[in-house]
């Protein structure tokens, strides 16, 4: 293979790669931003969308209605639980809920080892995109590139919703300062329920996304939360432009690194996520935890 | 509290006296009860007394197992010295761990905790030659100990072997707690940052009892592994991180006793449940919900509450947090 | 911005020289030269948002200087950890009262004592550093008035006891310089009496300094 074609394929696999990590790293910065919280349950939703895309592509046969089902069913359950045990912690210090979501990332794990199984499960693409296409001659699964486009997609689809829209508008203005929103007759509650909620349906659609390229698997919960954390380190807590860097950044180190360096590609990761905690606590474009 | 010290002196009466009377399958139970009842207390001397959330306890917990296993397999050290060994070793790496872990604070530490842990999970997979691969070190011999003693071997002399540990352990720690570094702890955990401007280097003393904390984990993996015969990655699973997390919160943060109660409702949890339905572990993480959200103080410190009729502080304990 | 109101009698225990501190384009302490001599009460008042607060944490090592420098007994200590600082004999008080809120007021100020031990990391026995650490404790309990809620925890006291539990720690460690950093913030005129009646002038000995900032003027006129 030639060196262009080896760096254009390499590219367009860690742009697909970014795309995972962006619905993974968007959703924990979104809530971030809102609640101050880190949502330790963020890898394991991600694992639940896989999961239930699985099964919502056995029942009903499309890819697509599980593409937009899974997330939703996932979405509402986070808002959920938001409101039921969430809402009783704000009080609380921050301890109480890194625990609380940690305890959710336990209970939604053993349901999936419950439910399906302790296998590992393939899921097929969907027959639009399961063939390949020459990339200057080399062969490159169109599912890949499928998920770049639709990260791109969903990036500016998020972007506009914060920016244009009147919940977007909400949801910057209660990150910045809560009391403000709520003196001006907000209901900031529904807010973060509400943010809540579709952060953990990004995360399941990302799980969903990744399910034909991965398999779902068990192990996926707490190394994809790691995953998560280091991008939204990255990039900075609460900062929704951070997440898309941080999300590209640790794409392209993971796929160049992985090929280099095969085995040593977690503990990679780990160096990267301390390096940036010892220079830039903040991140690079975050707000401060 | 003399009613507790007394209660305390019974209870491990009791647990000399079991052998005595149990059959062998309840002996495996409470021995496995010990070991579990020492990680968790390991735990708890970061979780409740320093408020160091740690999400990868299982880093110890494992070095200490393929440590001791290791050197039971290679080695021709007797047991006792196998074990202590490993807990040092284990502690003497998580000085490392400790360094660089409290290169950040709260939510970042506990994340980089758990990097570590996965981390060895990883290098447990990969590093077939030392460490089994997903088989894991199988056949670990429960060796006599030194000067031929083979009481060792024995189901009842292993059981001794390990309360030993385990009381040993914890008239340590609770030296510790009470000792001037215990008050810094306390100081680090109520407010850190005045500790510091009162003159305290704090990060010292968070290795320090990062290095403490992971040497008994250590100690009790070490336990295991001879006591189950294997160690396999599954004793780096970070679900297990989690579940001695629970038995810590649980049991009582902050008690040292709280988190072996932990251990006892968990395993009472596992056996019993078990038998009717594959869904214990998820009830569990339930009740873990639970407690954080009405009781806090956990098992320990709700019983410690009502002896002392002190209803306040039952309120106090579901207002104030963990 | 400072305002002496005692001759200095010593060499300078305290010397600010050029010292500044830029955040971006705010300039929270601009080139501030002080001298500050062992014996000496000095008050430092300004307006919110002076740059008080800022200047305490700059000679305490709570925050790193732009430029400048500062010097403590002679030896310069500019960039220094805000512990090692403390150790040589600086204690301060906080604008925003900081206790440990669930230890009594006597846990308070002992582990505040405990601090200025050699032997304050000992991990076994420690009878003889909590005795000793208690008593300076108990003592600066009394200077302040707060033997009465000595058992209580910190937590529950009062926000005037607060502040002067805070004031009793700093006291507690026996420092060589003291500064408070509006102390008299939110107490009421009793508590702002007994905080500003005057002490003993030399503290076990030791030619005690203090510095506190304030932006009543009224106290500071006492």
């Amino acid at each position: 293979m030639s060196t262009l074609a080896f760096f254009l394929t390499q590219s367009v696999n860690a742009l697909s790669q970014a795309a995972l990590l962006f619905f993974l790293g968007v959703g924990l910065t979104l809530i971030f931003g809102i609640m101050r919280i880190v949502n330790f349950a963020h890898g394991a939703l991600y694992m639940l969308g896989a999961f239930i895309g699985y099964s919502l592509v056995r029942w009903t046969g499309s890819f697509w209605l599980a593409l937009v089902l899974a997330p939703i069913l996932v979405a509402l359950l986070g808002t959920a639980f938001e409101l039921v045990i969430l809402r009783r912690l704000y009080r609380r210090d921050a301890h109480a809920f890194l625990m609380v979501t940690f305890g959710l990332a336990l209970v939604v794990t053993e349901a999936v080892r419950l439910i399906w199984g302790p296998d590992a499960l393939q899921v097929p693409p969907p027959r639009l995109f399961s063939g390949v296409v020459f990339l200057l001659g080399e062969p490159f699964p169109t599912y890949r590139l499928f998920l770049a486009g639709a990260g791109a997609v969903m990036a500016i689809a998020i972007w506009q919703l914060l920016e244009r829209t009147r919940l977007g508008l909400l949801i910057r203005a209660t990150s910045q300062n809560a009391e403000m929103v709520h003196a001006l007759g907000i209901d900031v509650g529904l807010v973060r329920s509400a943010v809540f909620g579709i952060g953990c349906g990004l995360a399941a659609l990302g799980g969903v996304l990744a399910a034909p390229l991965v398999t779902a698997s068990h192990a996926m919960a707490a190394t994809v939360i790691i995953d998560a954390f280091v991008i939204v380190i990255i990039g900075g807590m609460g900062s929704f432009l951070g997440s898309l860097i941080g999300a590209l950044l640790i794409a392209f180190v993971q796929v160049f690194g992985n090929y280099y360096l095969p085995d040593f590609a977690l503990a990679f990761m780990y160096l990267v996520m301390l390096l940036v905690l010892v220079v830039r606590p903040g991140g690079l474009l975050g707000k401060e935890a | 509290m003399r009613w507790s010290s007394l209660l305390g002196l019974a209870v491990v009466a009791v647990l000399i006296a079991a052998p005595l009377g149990l059959p062998a399958f309840a002996m495996t139970l409470l021995t496995e009860l010990v070991i579990l009842g020492l990680f968790a207390m390991s735990l708890d001397l970061m979780v409740g007394y320093t408020r160091l959330v740690s999400f990868g306890h299982v880093a110890a917990y494992g070095l200490g197992a393929y440590a001791c296993g290791y050197l039971l397999l290679n080695t021709s050290l007797p047991l006792p010295f196998a074990v202590l060994l490993a807990a040092v070793m284990t502690g003497t790496v998580a000085i490392g761990v400790g360094w660089v872990c409290t290169l950040a604070t709260g939510v970042s530490f506990s994340m980089l905790t758990l990097a570590f842990a996965q981390l060895l999970y990883a290098i447990a997979f990969k590093w077939t030659s030392v460490t089994g691969g997903s088989d894991g070190l199988a056949g670990i011999p429960r060796r006599a100990g030194p000067m031929g003693l083979t009481v060792l071997t024995t189901k009842t002399g292993f059981y001794y072997f390990a309360l030993a540990a385990l009381v040993g352990s914890y008239l340590l720690c609770r030296q510790l707690v009470a000792s001037p570094f215990g008050a810094v702890l306390r100081g680090i955990r109520e407010n850190e940052t005045k500790t510091l401007t009162l003159g305290y280097n704090t990060r010292l003393y968070k290795i320090a009892v990062v290095a403490i904390s992971y040497a008994l984990g250590g100690l009790a993996g070490a336990l295991y592994a001879p006591f189950a015969g294997f160690a396999n990655t599954e004793l780096l699973f970070w679900l297990l991180s989690g579940q001695v997390l629970i038995m810590v919160i649980v049991g009582g943060s902050g008690t040292l006793i709280g988190p072996i109660l932990g251990a006892a409702f968990f395993l009472l949890l596992e056996h019993q449940l078990s038998s009717y339905t594959e869904a214990w572990a998820l009830f569990f993480g339930l009740v873990f919900i639970g407690f954080i959200l009405f009781a806090p103080q956990g098992i320990w410190g709700l019983l410690t509450a009502w002896f002392k009729r002190d209803w306040m502080r039952l309120e106090k304990g579901r207002r104030h947090g963990t | 911005m400072a305002h002496s109101d005692e001759r200095p009698s010593s060499p300078p225990l305290i010397e600010l020289t050029g010292l500044t501190r830029r955040y971006g384009a705010l300039v929270a302490v601009d080139n501030v030269n002080m001298q500050v001599a062992g014996g000496e009460t000095r008050a430092i008042i300004g307006p919110n948002g002076a740059g008080k607060t800022t200047l305490f944490h700059l000679i305490t090592g709570m925050v790193r200087p732009t430029a400048g420098r500062v010097r403590f007994a002679g030896e310069d200590i500019t960039g220094q950890a805000a512990y090692s600082i403390c150790q040589r004999g600086l204690s301060r008080t906080f604008q925003l009262t900081s206790l440990f809120p669930e230890m009594t007021a006597r846990e308070n100020v002992r582990l505040a004592a405990q601090a200025r031990n050699r032997r304050r990391w000992l991990p076994f026995g420690g009878a003889s550093v909590f005795k000793e650490a208690q008593g300076a404790g108990d003592a600066a309990l009394e200077l302040l008035g707060l033997t009465a809620v000595a058992e209580r925890a910190a937590g529950l006291l009062s926000h005037g006891d607060q502040r002067l539990l805070e004031v009793a720690m700093a006291m507690a460690q026996q420092p060589m310089v003291l500064l408070l950093d509006e102390p008299t913030q939110g107490l009421s005129v009793e508590e702002t009496a007994q905080l500003s009646r005057p002490w003993p002038g030399s503290w076990k000995g030791r030619a005690l300094r203090r510095c506190w900032s304030s932006t009543t003027w009224r106290w500071c006129s006492d």
